[in-house]
């Protein structure tokens, strides 16, 4: 009962934050809102070793008058490298398809760099990811610093056994810059997932996003209803 | 429609019909645990446990299913430990694990269990050391959970009829191999049994 009423608070107060921004989303009337599926496969090879391939698709659901119902849709590939239980080195490739085109260009090529450090807590896991990314434009080249903090715990019992629910939750930094400009955005997300196996498990959520808090001007707020599907190997 | 809208649709339509399937069961033998009231506890196993009422500060409960059976687990705190507490569906108490730093393995043991976990692995991290007590024989379970939080600490194991062993998960490797491992040892710190602990994949954490 304990442990239910602890995540219930954690599922109320995530709740609070989408539906504050939200709120604030549509005081100001721009209401922006995305539906975001994602299919995920991974594999392992050896203890060290994993690999992810992950394609997503962004789908306006706000704003069709002014642009397409399919934003861009990316592919991704990545490998990990285990230098210990708990540690996870990682990079990986990834091809954006824009619609309608950025700048003229299809597309947007992106390399990534990232460090994963995972606690366990009987069951539940708590995970600092650090990451670089090279955002790479014909027209431009934009880095961007991503420190994200996520917590997932099962929701039913200690354990998270086949068939079980758990919630995932993440909070997120992210700055963007190259030589002219600086720009950053905030990132919140929960999600509730079920666990079929250790080789399927599927999570809805809402994500919801801040950009250029820090800076003058107008503040962007995204709201993102995700379902994202995980299969591995 | 573009070749790319069809895909992200399937992607859409993907995931939403694994989630309208995700009260189905994949595997058919499913290890369940789920918290349960006191009162769904077996007479037998809550009077074993109205005997320490009176030393538990805090207690949760949980009822488990493989497939096969049912068991019945009591977590408590009590005397400054953890305390894992575990009946068969009957009641009777199965055994009783005590989380501990590893120093309180006493150091004779605490040395063969340290020889035995260097000639497996070249680097290990313990993260969680139990010491488990299972009573030698069904009428012993009675009185063993009293007996284990009323004793004084320097009370000797051996007064116990039970069978002490220590269970620790580590965190290892040696060349390739690299896990979390669930190691058992006697009283003596011999090794009894070695199993690797499985975890869920990172995917949804680290991409």
């Amino acid at each position: 009962m304990r442990r239910m009423s602890w995540w219930l608070v954690v599922l109320v107060l995530l709740g609070g934050v989408c539906a504050g921004g939200l709120a604030e989303v549509r005081a100001q009337g721009t209401v922006d809102v995305i539906v975001e599926p994602a299919v995920s496969y991974s594999w392992a090879s050896g203890d060290r070793w994993g690999y992810i391939a992950q394609l997503v698709g962004f789908m306006a659901v706000t704003h069709l008058e002014d642009r397409p119902f399919l934003e861009h849709t990316e592919a991704q590939l990545a490998a990990s490298y285990g230098l210990g239980v708990r540690t996870k080195l990682g990079g990986g490739y990834l091809y954006r398809w824009d619609d309608p085109l950025e700048d003229g260009y299809a597309g947007e090529h992106r390399l990534m760099q990232q460090v994963g450090i995972v606690t366990y807590l009987g069951d539940r896991r708590l995970a600092h990811r650090l990451r670089a990314e090279q955002r790479i434009r014909t027209s431009s080249y934009v880095n961007r610093w991503r420190y994200r903090l996520g917590y997932e715990v099962p929701l039913q019992g200690e354990r998270l056994d086949p068939g079980e629910a758990y919630l995932n939750t993440s909070a997120e930094a992210l700055v963007s810059f190259d030589r002219d400009f600086i720009g950053d955005e905030s990132r919140v997300f929960a999600a509730l997932g079920w666990f079929f196996s250790n080789r399927r498990k599927v999570e809805v959520g809402l994500q919801y996003r801040a950009q250029d808090v820090l800076a003058e001007g107008d503040v962007g707020h995204l709201l993102l209803i995700t379902t994202a599907y995980y299969l591995s190997r | 429609m573009t070749a790319r809208r069809v895909i992200v649709n399937l992607l859409l339509l993907a995931t939403l019909s694994a989630t309208a399937a995700a009260q189905e069961a994949e595997t058919p033998k499913r290890e369940v645990e789920r918290s349960v009231g006191a009162d769904e506890l077996p007479g037998a196993a809550l009077a074993v446990l109205e005997e320490v009422a009176a030393v538990v500060e805090a207690a949760d409960y949980y009822r488990e299913t493989d497939g096969e059976g049912v068991s019945f687990e009591a977590k408590l705190q009590a005397r400054g430990y953890l305390w894992s507490v575990e009946f068969f569906e009957s009641g009777r108490l199965m055994n009783v694990e005590q989380l501990i730093p590893f120093d309180e393995i006493p150091g004779p043991v605490r040395a063969r269990i340290e020889r035995g976990l260097d000639s497996l692995f070249a680097r290990h991290t313990l993260t969680r050391i139990q010491r488990q007590y299972t009573p030698e024989d069904e009428d012993d379970g009675e009185d063993l959970l009293e007996d284990l939080l009323e004793r004084e600490d320097d009370d000797d194991e051996e007064d116990l009829d039970a069978l002490v062993r220590y269970e620790m998960e580590a965190n290892a490797r040696n060349g390739d191999v690299l896990g979390a491992f669930e190691l058992t040892f006697d009283a003596d710190g011999r090794l009894v049994q070695q199993r690797r602990i499985i975890r869920r994949p990172l995917d949804n954490l680290l991409y």
